[in-house]
């Protein structure tokens, strides 16, 4: 995970996920722990798993990639 | 707090907040599912009644999700469908404690898991340090 130390970091690690929105809206991904490298992804989490488990990858993160940009978050 | 009731919990973690898809650095715990070759970021809810496991994870797992017990609940966000789904024990921080998920039935619920007062609340003492983007978390040993 990424914390965001400063404002500067913030805003560069915002980048990588309106990236990730950007082309991979409402796809589960496999992504790397800082998210800068996508490993795999996939329309459904089945496909993805397929995936992981055919490259053998142990390392990273399994997300669900919003439909849209959310600027922030109400519970 | 007591001595007796320090030694119900393991040592203090502390987990510094960390960005996902909103511009604010929220209280987020790295947890793993058993079936998913990865762990997968959980948001640690403390206005969130339930926990909540995305379909996708539950369908993938073939969790048993009771569908005739649907209902509807609510948040700042929206209305939300859901239904229950069996226990499955998850891993935190090196520890594995049983939760009772409800299953948001919305496909484009944009958290894959919601650790919520129904689960990590019960297991773990949490002190939130919102002015450091940290928080502190006491995990229970006689609970898993």
């Amino acid at each position: 995970m990424i914390p965001s130390k400063n404002k500067k970091m913030a805003s560069k690690t915002k980048k990588l996920f309106t990236n990730l929105v950007n082309k991979y809206a409402g796809k589960w991904v496999s992504v790397t722990e800082d998210y800068s490298n996508v490993i795999a992804h996939s329309n459904d989490l089945d496909s993805l798993i397929s995936k992981l488990k055919k490259e053998e990858t142990k390392k990273g993160l399994i997300i669900k990639v919003p439909t849209q940009e959310y600027s922030a978050y109400v519970g | 707090m007591s001595d007796s009731e320090d030694k119900k919990f393991f040592t203090k973690e502390t987990v510094r907040y960390s960005q996902l898809f909103f511009s604010d650095e929220l209280p987020i715990l790295i947890v793993n599912i058993p079936g998913l070759p990865l762990p997968t970021p959980a948001l640690v809810d403390s206005g969130a009644t339930m926990s909540m496991l995305h379909i996708g994870i539950a369908k993938t797992l073939n969790l048993k999700v009771d569908y005739t017990n649907k209902r509807t609940g609510t948040g700042a966000g929206g209305g939300f469908d859901y239904a229950p789904c069996e226990p499955i024990e998850i891993g935190i921080l090196g520890q594995k404690y049983v939760v009772s998920f409800n299953v948001v039935l919305d496909p484009d619920f944009p958290w894959g898991c919601i650790l919520g007062n129904s689960s990590i609340f019960k297991f773990a003492k949490i002190v939130f340090r919102t002015y450091k983007k940290e928080f502190d978390i006491f995990l229970r040993k006689d609970i898993n």
